[in-house]
């Protein structure tokens, strides 16, 4: 008779990190949401060894500056708790800023339950001051859509090489913006999986350069946020 | 209103911006308008190293306890960020509310190391306060200094409006007291603003403790060094360092601001005790500190189980400048342990002595994790540890590490120093000697594989002379001396598994300089400050040509000053701060150095006459028969 892999516990939350802790590093974040935990008395488990460390992953590591309204964690617990439950206990630990969405739990053999999301979506908010009109930068977000490629410079550590990430742009859009003083938004869901991996950055830069073509002056688009708004 | 630090513009230009987005849990916001005294409590080095000072969390807690006082803390930003603040001129303001610098009632400034000294005058600059004492008015805010650097004010003088000397819980209450009872028109009378700050002054002299450095003048002694004097009655002769008494009834942080980046200290901290009567003659927080003060083993507890509720911090580190000491200390282990142990919080303690008792206390504390073991024997031959008296023999140390190595440790740290009084080079390769010894014990008492992974790192300073100390009479050791004994040592450790390193110079000199300094040196360290100099302790901006030019300018000489000795006879720059420990006692302890005589702990064996019983009822507080191994 083959052994039962082991029934283990999760909660699976989402969490934002909005306002000035878009700031953290990853590091950082994971140090403040594990103290969180710890805070809030959730029956986390811990790894074995000399170093035992609480078992709680991340599905993917934001840069620092980026902020986030979704992000997937899971917390892997010693035993089932109500999920309404975790989610009280840690929105009342999590440090300002850092918000939680939603919180489920999870039983069963697995031990990943947040790894394999293969698009991310992001707003990018920019600067009013300087920004084009959105009709502008609708034309120019158009001409990339229609444009067969996006070329980009990628560095690894032996040799940098020119790579086609368009195939990686799924979906590209501008968003009015959300009052008077704020300036308009692109909206976008990029590939996320390392070989067709997008960065936002490299679509805010081709944009700039075609509206510098389109307009014949030169065209600056200041990013004030970058916020991932989700991962799927 | 509240405003952040930095403006959200500038965060992505900037090296680790975490550090200055503020809002981080249990940080106390009182809104401005509310309270009427507001303080800033700085720390003149970056947030991480900063947020690790257990001193200023302590104050924060002092302050904010009041109800008409708000504390908020002030770092000083990375050099990055400084230059983006000067470029777009951004003043240097406070975590909890972006007050500017210049705006609070009372800004403290520890001074817990000479090297942070021009770190000062660039956090009054960035703050837009005047940085000499003499250019502030009424409404500028009272700038406070204090930590072990205030026993010797001299050097900094200039700068500061006042110093509290001693510990600080019960001085700065008096302060703010005195703040709160001062009529509106006399703290910040407009048209005659410079004479009432004065009056300001001279009423803060009046607390025990204080420290106004314009109350005195300069008089230039019979050896050429610059003696404060009092102007006149309202200053006293000497100024008596603070003493709290009980432990128990100070104030202890356990909310404490968790930092966003990890500090250098990224733990919880109790102090079990206060000071240290071992008497070891090189050091100052051992003469500055006595006498030996412990809290109380169910109060402990208390604290550390609360402030882990609080943080969620996974390590506890106990406070104290000998934990072995601490006459409950394995109950209290076992206390912690019983309590901490399922929450899955590592118990450590920062400093051992050097018997197999407290490597035992080590291995207890450290079934969590195992780290690397830190030993100072402080001196390789038996000759020099007499002269600092360091009670510790060789056996001491090889059944040390004879146990650590049994325990299953694998990695030692031994601390030492070179450039000791009476110093000769046989007894600095007696550092080697003690080394090899340490690898043989590995040899034997480990397994093979262990052995493989040993490795033992030594770590060697040079010896710098302290203000209030046996050696503060007694110069710095001259650079060709202590580079030949560095080459020695060098020579001999070429065993693969001990890795060695040993401070080279430039700064060292600077800080004995800069330790047994007087006033002419203010004008030394503004002039490095406008030249550039800042971070001095880190060796990534650290630059001695320019210190040297700083000292030129003013027909000094750093080196000289760092190597001066001192008649026994001479009148000091801080003979002005009172350190409870009298001029007679550290006569006769360096007499005794120089004959290699003993000093026991005066805990076990009876006063030693240091002066403290003039400052503390029924000294010592703490009695206990020694420890196993301790010499009679």
């Amino acid at each position: 008779m083959s052994e039962q892999p082991p029934i283990r516990h999760f909660a699976i939350i989402r969490f934002g990190k909005t306002g000035r802790t878009r700031f953290l590093s990853h590091l950082d974040l994971a140090r403040a949401v594990d103290r969180a935990v710890r805070r809030a008395g959730l029956p986390v488990k811990y790894s074995e060894g000399f170093n035992p460390s609480a078992q709680i992953g991340y599905a993917s590591a934001l840069p620092v500056g980026t902020a986030a309204e979704a992000e997937p964690c899971q917390i892997e617990l010693t035993r089932p708790m109500p999920a309404d439950e975790i989610h009280r206990a840690l929105a009342a630990e999590l440090p300002e800023g850092i918000t939680l969405a939603d919180t489920r739990v999870v039983s069963g053999p697995r031990r990943k339950h947040i790894s394999g999301s293969e698009i991310a979506e992001y707003e990018i908010e920019l600067d009013a001051s300087g920004a084009p009109c959105v009709e502008a930068l609708r034309q120019g977000v158009q001409e990339l859509l229609d444009a067969g490629e996006l070329m980009v410079l990628r560095e690894t550590k032996s040799q940098t090489r020119e790579i086609d990430v368009r195939p990686g742009i799924q979906e590209l859009s501008v968003v009015e913006p959300r009052s008077e003083e704020a300036g308009p938004r692109i909206r976008m869901t990029l590939a996320l999986q390392q070989d067709k991996l997008v960065k936002p950055s490299e679509v805010i830069e081709w944009l700039e350069r075609r509206l510098f073509g389109l307009t014949g002056r030169d065209v600056r688009l200041d990013v004030r946020v970058v916020t991932r708004l989700g991962l799927r | 209103m509240i405003l952040p630090m930095l403006p959200e513009s500038t965060l992505n230009r900037i090296e680790t911006p975490a550090r200055y987005i503020g809002g981080e849990r249990n940080q106390v916001v009182k809104p401005r308008g509310e309270v009427d005294l507001r303080v800033a409590l700085c720390y003149p080095d970056s947030y991480e190293v900063g947020m690790s000072h257990a001193g200023l969390r302590v104050l924060y807690e002092v302050v904010n306890r009041r109800s008409d006082a708000a504390a908020e803390r002030v770092f000083l930003p990375w050099v990055d960020a400084i230059a983006l603040m000067r470029d777009e001129a951004i003043a240097l303001s406070s975590h909890e509310t972006g007050t500017p610098l210049a705006q609070f009632d009372l800004v403290g400034i520890t001074l817990q190391h000479e090297l942070t000294f021009t770190n000062v005058l660039e956090m009054l600059d960035l703050g837009g306060i005047p940085v000499r004492s003499a250019d502030r008015h009424g409404s500028h805010p009272l700038v406070v200094g204090g930590g072990p650097c205030a026993f010797n004010p001299e050097p900094m003088a200039d700068f500061f409006d006042l110093f509290v000397i001693g510990d600080g819980e019960e001085a700065l209450d008096d302060l703010l007291d005195l703040l709160a009872s001062l009529p509106d028109e006399l703290a910040r009378r407009e048209g005659r603003a410079d004479e009432a700050r004065r009056e300001l002054l001279r009423r803060c002299a009046e607390i025990e403790g204080v420290y106004v450095p314009s109350g005195y003048r300069a008089r230039e002694s019979a050896e050429g060094m610059l003696i404060p004097e009092a102007i006149d009655e309202t200053f006293p002769p000497r100024v008596t360092r603070r003493v709290v008494n009980d432990l128990n009834t100070a104030p202890w942080p356990c909310a404490p601001v968790i930092p966003w980046t990890e500090a250098v200290h990224d733990r919880a901290e109790i102090e079990i005790a206060r000071g240290c009567t071992r008497g070891c003659r090189f050091c100052q927080a051992g003469m500055i500190y006595r006498p030996v003060r412990e809290r109380d083993l169910d109060t402990l507890v208390e604290q550390a189980v609360e402030i882990i509720r609080n943080t969620g911090w996974d390590e506890l580190s106990l406070l104290s400048l000998n934990c072995p000491d601490y006459t409950q200390i394995a109950d209290l282990i076992d206390r912690l342990h019983e309590r901490l142990a399922s929450e899955r919080v590592s118990v450590g303690m920062p400093s051992l002595r050097v018997d197999t008792f407290s490597v035992g206390l080590a291995d207890r504390l450290q079934r969590v994790r195992k780290s690397g073991l830190t030993l100072a024997p402080e001196a390789g031959s038996q000759r020099m540890r007499d002269i600092v008296n360091k009670d510790v023999e060789a056996e001491d140390l090889f059944a040390s590490v004879r146990a650590a190595f049994r325990a299953g440790w694998q990695r030692v740290k031994l601390y030492f120093m070179m450039g000791l009084p009476r110093e000769t080079d046989e007894d600095v390769l007696a550092i080697a000697d003690l080394v090899g010894e340490v690898r043989r014990i590995g040899r034997e008492t480990m397994t093979k594989g262990g052995y493989g992974r040993l490795g033992i790192n030594v770590s060697v300073n040079a010896f710098i002379p302290k203000a209030h100390t046996p050696f503060q009479w007694i110069g710095m050791a001259d650079p060709e001396t202590l580079q030949r004994r560095r080459e020695l040592l060098f020579s001999r450790l070429t065993d693969r598994r001990v890795s060695l390193s040993v401070s080279s110079g430039g700064s060292s000199v600077l800080e004995a300089a800069l330790a047994r300094g007087d006033r002419s040196l203010c004008p030394v360290i503004e002039s490095a400050w406008r030249a550039g100099a800042i971070y001095d302790g880190w060796t990534e901006c650290f630059d001695g040509e320019r210190w040297h030019a700083a000292f030129g300018e003013h027909d000094l000489d750093v080196e000289a000053a760092a190597r001066r000795s001192i008649p026994r006879e001479a009148e000091l720059p801080w003979d002005v701060i009172d350190s409870g420990v009298t001029r007679e006692f550290l006569l006769r302890e360096l007499d005794c150095a120089l004959e290699g005589a003993h000093t026991p702990d005066c805990r076990a064996e009876g006063c030693n006459v240091c002066g403290m019983t003039a400052l503390v009822a029924d000294c010592p507080p703490v009695r206990w028969q020694g420890r196993e191994g301790d010499r009679q």
